[in-house]
């Protein structure tokens, strides 16, 4: 059985170790989630903007 | 048909389809949870081994663990750059529009691994070296090679006009690629507090292959991670470049249907 807190401190390069890999770590989290609201922003604009011509072309139609 | 003219046709056909922003688009739609996959398994099994199986270092102790991090940013570091040049090239001189998408989406990847591989170096030098930084050749130039990813990014939003934006974005990489040689000799060419070529060295890796293993399997997983990030950035940049186009505007209708 393996002692955590002993993993954890990382022969007394705690800070240094897990500072580093978190940071590698959001960074990339960071980069996809930002990818991915992107993507779904980019779409949904285009489809108001989709909707909203048809809207226009519609009401064009009704006057 | 013989196995050359094969692959040869298999490649040509693969850059005419890649070349198109729309097959692009579809193919990417396949490629990227691939790379995801991959870069996730990847980099769990390389963190399982570095921080879990492999021995602490007899001089550094602990502390050396920053490698599994460090090193693959770095190299990303260069390979990132090494792409955009190569990119920004095929674009010019191929006038092939999706290279400009894959320079200027893999900019801000490369400087996001340039700052990781700066500050993870800082951490570590700290207590080996004693100081968190010096101005030695390889930590100022790869200091500038961070420079140089905010300008390639900088001119390209710097003009209004896309195609004027990525001649000038094109251009500045292609030039700026130098750097890369520079950063990589740089051990060599000037006394450095940094140590010289451990993986890629003379004679084979100087490092058992308990801490070379996933040292190497986090490497693969940071490229994994890079390709993964690209194509979503990519596939981004694509639908906001053709939006007015017919295909994307179908897409975007498909997704409302389905959605709502």
């Amino acid at each position: 059985m393996m002692n955590w807190g002993e993993f954890f401190n990382m022969g007394g390069y705690a800070f240094h170790v897990w500072t580093s890999w978190g940071l590698s770590l959001a960074s990339m989290i960071t980069i996809v989630i930002l990818g991915r609201r992107k993507n779904a922003k980019i779409k949904a604009q285009l489809a108001n903007q989709i909707r909203r011509e048809a809207k226009i072309n519609s009401d064009n139609q009704e006057q | 048909m013989n196995p050359v003219s094969a692959t040869w046709n298999f490649l040509y056909k693969t850059y005419h389809r890649l070349a198109s922003p729309r097959e692009f688009y579809t193919i990417a739609q396949y490629t990227t949870p691939v790379f995801g996959v991959l870069a996730f398994v990847l980099l769990l099994c390389g963190a399982y081994l570095g921080l879990f199986k492999a021995p602490a270092d007899y001089q550094q102790g602990d502390s050396f663990r920053i490698i599994y991090v460090h090193v693959p940013a770095a190299w990303l570091s260069l390979m990132v750059y090494v792409t955009i040049a190569t990119a920004a090239a095929i674009g010019l001189i191929w006038r092939m529009k999706m290279a400009f998408v894959v320079a200027i989406c893999s900019a801000p990847l490369g400087a996001t691994f340039t700052a990781l591989a700066l500050i993870t170096g800082s951490i570590w030098g700290k207590p080996i070296w004693g100081t968190w930084w010096t101005w030695d050749a390889r930590l100022t130039s790869e200091l500038i090679l961070l420079f140089l990813y905010f300008g390639v990014i900088a001119t390209y939003y710097a003009f209004e006009e896309r195609k004027t934006a990525e001649k000038a974005m094109a251009m500045l990489a292609v030039v700026g690629v130098v750097i890369v040689p520079i950063i990589h000799y740089s051990v060599e060419w000037w006394s450095s507090l940094h140590q010289g070529a451990t993986v890629f060295a003379e004679g084979g890796p100087r490092m058992p292959a308990d801490m070379l293993t996933p040292l190497i399997l986090m490497i693969f997983g940071f490229m994994f991670f890079y390709g993964y990030a690209l194509f979503i950035a990519a596939q981004n940049m694509v639908l906001n470049n053709e939006r007015k186009s017919k295909w994307v505007r179908e897409l975007v209708t498909v997704n409302i249907n389905t959605t709502h």
